[in-house]
Parts: structure tokens; C-alpha cells; sequence
């Protein structure tokens, strides 16, 4: 049994995939958690956005069966009681018709225009074209140009794989195709520029523990991707050492959603280092900031750094 | 008594050193440009042989001095003289040069000295130029060098992008 999960609320989905490993442990492989273009059944919560669309998109038989994921039944097709236990879990899967959707029939045809907004991230109506860019269209829609050539060179390869791996593909005809090319909203956007925005844009940051260290590899190129100031302050810092959003919070007075959106930004254009930890003998202290620093900035900046 | 600090503006040769400082500076840019003899010629008429001045008075006390160093190694004797003592160091690389990566790897050479001891930032021009071009051989370089640093793609006319080194090396510092 192959479950993907669709969730937004990243306690709700580790709780979940937590009750999944210890049900794969007692069960001996019982269920596995997969991408959602390979699952036979996707949990989702009526809470989240393009929750909707998806009963839709699996009213025509475009996705897998959508387990909603609620404290109460409200004649939903599939339903997992929420908060699952292993119990639940188990008597919910084993109830579920055996009859599986394959990877083919996730990938019938539907029509650009049934996006009503900007798609949340994990759940992105698509369109390959097969060439070497993305392309945002119309502020509803997001069209994906991908290369195979172009992605097998691609340094976040893995982060551009990740995304469409999350996506809702949908081919279009040519005619579909010609129609949007010609459409003066249509533009084109660097992919990591693409995936830069996209993660600003998700109407929630992804909720990430606020105690989890992060480290960046490099600096993003924020001439190319647009910042702010808030962003070169967390960037030189998780830059040096691994910081958890807590202290950056602390540190700089920079509200936990920023923080939690920049994280989440740069991780889709693949700027975090894995696994890292914070070195308990490198604590930070408060720094003293330089008169002569804070000089330079009230000079060009015309405001406080702090 | 007046205190003056200093950020030093190095790298190749029609990297855009004098326009950057131009933007940022409150007074006109104080240049020691001759006619160009060499290959840089084909590049631009005229080149910076000593140094490119600007200042940016911060307040009654402070000034800030912009130094622009000559591109070419042959007059490499000024950037010591320039680089000792500098808030940080500005690394102007232009794409379009045979190879930006070698270059890099020259300046840092020369520079790293002054850059261990405030900071650096790398600024790549031109690049709107060169369709292939890819800064990645320039980050993994930083990285090789274990300099945690930032490659931004600018334009030295631009004066936000200018404006996003200055911003950057004072969240740098700050995070020091």
C-alpha cells in the first residue's frame, strides 16, 4: 500500500508519517510512504488550502483517493479519524477498497483554468513542455518547462525534481499550449527564481520547529532573486554556523514566519546543508554592533539595522 | 579629530570598479586614469593606474573612503597599500574576461591576507553578456577557500545592486 500525505501541518503530517513507520515496523512493510504521483491513497485535511481541488481532480479521476484527514466524518468518500493512532490507521487502511489507481490514470488530461489561485506549494497544477525553463502563467496557473538536458546539469536538480514530484501534471493539447504563449501575462522566470518566489508565496511558510538547526551552503543570489533586508541579516548569519529559527528570532528580532519562508526558500533552490546540528560550544552571544557598521547603514539605508 | 574607515574596490579591468564607486560616492570620483596602451584598449580608452577615490561622509566624525584599485597585476604594489586596514574588500569579476574563475582565484590570492581580516564580497558584471556563463565554478572556489562570502551577478550602473553589496557586507559584519 503505497500513502502519500498532503499535509500542511508539518506536526499533523510527522505525527502521521511516524504512525506509518511504526505501523510498516509491526506490519512488515504494510504501507509505505510515497510521492504522491505514485500513491494509491493521499491523506488530506479539509483545513488546507486547494483541499477542494483535489476532491475534484478525484471526482474525475485525476489523482489518488484523498483519505480525509478530520475529527469528523462529514460523508467524505475516504476518512482517517484525526488524531490517528496506530489502531486507527490500521483498521482505516485495511477498510480501503483494494482496487488501485495506477500512475497512469493520475495523468488524464483537464484544462489549465480550473486553478482559482496560485497553487499552494505540494500541490501544483503543472504542464511540461519539455525546454529549458519554468514559466509562471497568469498569477493562477504555473507552467513547468523543464529540459532533460538542462535538469540533468542543474545544480538543485533534486530541489526542481521535488517540486514536480509534489505537482498535479496535467499534459495540455498544442492548441492549449499556442493558446497560453501568445497570453500577454505569459512570462518567463529562472527556474530557482521560480521556486525562490513560489516559496514566498505560500499563503502559510512551511511550520518547521522552531529548535531545528539550519545552515545555508552558500549565499543566494539575491541580486537575481530580490531580498530584503531581513533576509542578508538571516543569511549571514546561517551562513557562518547552524542556527535554529528560535534564536534567530531571538537574535535579530525577525518574525518567525519570515524566517520560516526564507527557510523555506532557500531549501526549494537547494541552499540548506543537511543535517546539521548546533555546535554547543558555538554559542552566539549578543553581538555588539559596530558604531561604525551601524553608521554605514543609517548613511545609505537611512533607518536603524536594529 | 575625523575617524576614516575604508572599503577597498578591487578586481579585473572594465569590471565596473570606478562606476561602483561613482554611485555610492557623495563627492565626483577622484581618478588616476591614463590612456590605455595594452590589450586593455579593446576593453576601454581609459584605465585606472594607482587608484579611484570616493568618500561618503557618515557623520561630523566619520568618513568613509572608497578605494578603487588599479585592475592590472603589473600594478599590483598599490593594493597592498590600498587593502591594509579596509572594513572589507569588494571583488569586481567580469564575466566576459577569458577566464573570471582565474581571476578570482588571483585576487583572492593577493587579497586574502585583508580579507581574513574583515570580509569579502564578490560581484560578478557583465554577465547579461555571456550567455553561458555560470557562477558556479566561482562559488565552489569560495567554498574550496573555505571563505563563506556572497557572488552576487550585478550591474556596476545599477545603483540598488551597488547599494546590495554595501547592505550585505553590513549584515556581514554584524553577524561577525
Amino acid at each position: 500500500m503505497k500513502l502519500g500525505i498532503r499535509l500542511f501541518n508539518q506536526q499533523e503530517k510527522m505525527h502521521l508519517e511516524i504512525t506509518c513507520k511504526q505501523l510498516v515496523k509491526k506490519c512488515q512493510s504494510y504501507v509505505e510512504i510515497a510521492p504522491l504521483f505514485e500513491a494509491e491513497a493521499v491523506v488530506v485535511s479539509p483545513k488546507d488550502p486547494g483541499f477542494e481541488n483535489y476532491l475534484d481532480a478525484y471526482r474525475q479521476g485525476k489523482v489518488a483517493k484523498p483519505l480525509v484527514y478530520s475529527e469528523t466524518n462529514n460523508n467524505y468518500p475516504y476518512f482517517l479519524q484525526k488524531p490517528v493512532t496506530l489502531e486507527i490507521l490500521r483498521q482505516t487502511l485495511d477498510n480501503l477498497p483494494n482496487r488501485s489507481l495506477t500512475r497512469d490514470t493520475q495523468y488524464t488530461k483537464g484544462v489549465l483554468n480550473k486553478v482559482k489561485k496560485l497553487p499552494m506549494a505540494g500541490f501544483r497544477q503543472g504542464l511540461f513542455l519539455n525546454e529549458s525553463q519554468v514559466l509562471a502563467y497568469d498569477g493562477k496557473s504555473l507552467c513547468f518547462r523543464i529540459n532533460q538536458d538542462y535538469l540533468d546539469g542543474c545544480e538543485i536538480k533534486a530541489s526542481i525534481l521535488k517540486a514536480v514530484e509534489q505537482a498535479v501534471v496535467i499534459p495540455l493539447s498544442d492548441e492549449q499550449i499556442k493558446k497560453i504563449q501568445v497570453s500577454p501575462n505569459f512570462k518567463k522566470v529562472a527556474v530557482d527564481k521560480f521556486l525562490w518566489r513560489l516559496a514566498f508565496l505560500q499563503e502559510q511558510p512551511a511550520m518547521v520547529a522552531t529548535d531545528k538547526a539550519f545552515q545555508l551552503s552558500r549565499w543566494p543570489n539575491f541580486a537575481k532573486l530580490g531580498y530584503s533586508n531581513e533576509h542578508l541579516r538571516i543569511t549571514a548569519s546561517l551562513i557562518k554556523t547552524p542556527v535554529t529559527i528560535k534564536e534567530l528570532h531571538q537574535q535579530y528580532r525577525i518574525p518567525v514566519d519570515v524566517i520560516r519562508r526564507f527557510i523555506s526558500a532557500c531549501d526549494a533552490i537547494g541552499l540548506l546543508k543537511d543535517n546539521v546540528q548546533v555546535q554547543e560550544n558555538a554559542k552566539r552571544s549578543k553581538k555588539i554592533v559596530e558604531p561604525i557598521v551601524q553608521k554605514i547603514f543609517d548613511r545609505f539605508f537611512g533607518k536603524k539595522a536594529y | 579629530m575625523q575617524e576614516t574607515i575604508k572599503i577597498v574596490f578591487t578586481g579585473s579591468v572594465g569590471a565596473g570598479k570606478t562606476q561602483a564607486i561613482q554611485i555610492l560616492s557623495d563627492i565626483e570620483v577622484v581618478s588616476t586614469d591614463v590612456e590605455a596602451s595594452d590589450e586593455v584598449r579593446e576593453l576601454k580608452e581609459q584605465t585606472t593606474v594607482a587608484m579611484d577615490y570616493g568618500e561618503v561622509q557618515l557623520d561630523d566624525s566619520t568618513l568613509l573612503a572608497l578605494y578603487g584599485t588599479p585592475g592590472q597585476k603589473r600594478f599590483s604594489y598599490m593594493w597592498d597599500i590600498l587593502a591594509k586596514g579596509a572594513l572589507g574588500i569588494v571583488i569586481m569579476i567580469d564575466a566576459r574576461r577569458p577566464s573570471p574563475l582565474r581571476d578570482l582565484q588571483m585576487y583572492l590570492d593577493n587579497f586574502r591576507k585583508y580579507i581574513d581580516e574583515s570580509c569579502l564580497l564578490v560581484a560578478v558584471t557583465h554577465s547579461d553578456q555571456v550567455p553561458d556563463f555560470n557562477s558556479k565554478p566561482l562559488q565552489d572556489l569560495l567554498q574550496k577557500e573555505n571563505l563563506p562570502y556572497p557572488i552576487f551577478n550585478i550591474d556596476a550602473r545599477n545603483h540598488k545592486q551597488v547599494l546590495l553589496l554595501i547592505e550585505s557586507m553590513i549584515a556581514i559584519l554584524q553577524a561577525a
